[in-house]
């Protein structure tokens, strides 16, 4: 009986409710990115390089791969929210695969010797790539959280890792509208660094506040 | 009889619009599937409690389904985040009590759930089953599992939350 009045009280506390829209967490973070590369060029200015910048192969590959990896993380994000038994989204592993060729390109050019490694780290552009990157991306995940706080992720850890790399890279695309540098030692080691530093405190922060 | 997705789906569709019988009917259907799912997994004595815990999160997170998707594969996977979560507090549990003598009973219903923890440490390597049988279904302590198994102590600790989180990585699929 105890059991029947308790799914009574269930069914009476019903309101009409919308389901959550993952089109709502998409415009967010157009809307965001987008500010965020306004917030950028205001603060830092445009690429220096600009003009030669939009050709420039490494500037595509960059832009490609932080957008490649950000929408399939953000893909994973909301598909997490409604749970399902099933397969798990797994797009963004291959878009991580794909991001990780830079710094293992980056890495075998150092170590072969087949780029001045460390005349291309530029340690002070290298920092506010990392504070810019960071701190944007850090913005982003919070507001990925609160959206997925509305939804049901089954797994919490899993949720911390992909809005970590989501944030980070579209935190690290909102910087590259300032970055002037196009040195695959460069690119490989400070845009990762930003993206592994979002990713592990999306790994470490976002379970506590998605679990349910 | 259990009803079908198609009619759990369209009665979460009318409550979605605020309709209450159909969402009260919804509810004590789940509840019998509910009841069904978890009587694999686990025993008698914590089966209610599992449907209960798995009805007021079905509740609670009406909004995360997706009508263009079939109902029960959200509901199973609902019920399967409770029942992980519900061996997760389990171990918490047992590890708060370590230094204590913990001594399993047999006879206890609890047995029936040892079945589905024993296909999943299938899924684990065999140090980290050991000593997740040992500690976990056998009650023994941290130091007598360390003894029999001939790991250390601290070792059965690591291989017991490794174990652990293998298993439910495995059912998050």
């Amino acid at each position: 009986m105890a059991d029947r009045l308790h799914l009574d009280a269930l069914a009476e506390e019903l309101t009409p409710f919308r389901p959550l829209s993952p089109r709502l967490a998409y415009a967010v973070t157009a809307l965001y990115l987008l500010a965020g590369g306004v917030f950028v060029i205001l603060t830092l200015g445009v690429r220096s390089q600009y003009d030669a910048g939009l050709t420039d192969p490494m500037f595509i590959i960059r832009t490609a791969i932080l957008l490649g990896l950000g929408v399939a993380s953000l893909g994973a994000v909301t598909a997490m929210a409604r749970p399902g038994v099933g397969a798990p989204p797994r797009g963004w592993r291959w878009a991580l695969g794909a991001a990780l060729l830079i710094p293992a390109a980056a890495l075998i050019a150092a170590l072969a010797g087949l780029t001045p490694a460390a005349s291309e780290i530029f340690p002070r552009d290298g920092k506010e790539c990392l504070a810019y990157s960071v701190g944007i991306g850090l913005v982003l995940g919070g507001v990925l959280t609160v959206w997925l706080r509305g939804g049901a992720p089954v797994s919490p850890e899993r949720a911390g890792i992909v809005i970590g790399l989501a944030s980070g890279s579209f935190g690290a695309l909102a910087y590259s509208m300032h970055c002037p540098h196009n040195e695959l030692v460069y690119v490989g080691l400070w845009y990762t660094l930003a993206i592994a530093i979002t990713t592990l405190l999306g790994r470490l922060i976002v379970p506590r506040f998605v679990r349910w | 009889m259990v009803a079908d997705d198609e009619t759990l789906a369209r009665l979460m569709a009318l409550a979605q619009k605020g309709d209450k019988s159909a969402y009260r009917k919804l509810l004590g259907e789940c509840e019998i599937w509910l009841k069904r799912y978890y009587s694999r997994k686990t025993g008698p004595d914590t089966l209610d409690d599992l449907v209960q815990e798995t009805l007021m999160s079905l509740h609670r997170k009406r909004a995360s389904w997706d009508a263009a998707r079939p109902f029960l594969p959200w509901l199973a996977a609902i019920a399967r985040y409770r029942w992980i979560d519900h061996l997760r507090k389990a171990y918490r549990n047992k590890e708060t009590e370590l230094n204590e003598e913990l001594v399993a009973d047999p006879s206890t219903p609890s047995i029936t759930a040892k079945i589905g923890l024993e296909q999943l440490m299938k899924l684990i390597p065999e140090r980290q089953a050991l000593a997740i049988r040992l500690v976990k279904i056998e009650g023994l302590s941290i130091v007598e599992a360390s003894r029999r198994s001939g790991q250390s102590e601290s070792l059965v600790k690591v291989n017991i939350h490794r174990g652990i989180k293998r298993m439910a990585a495995a059912i998050e699929g």
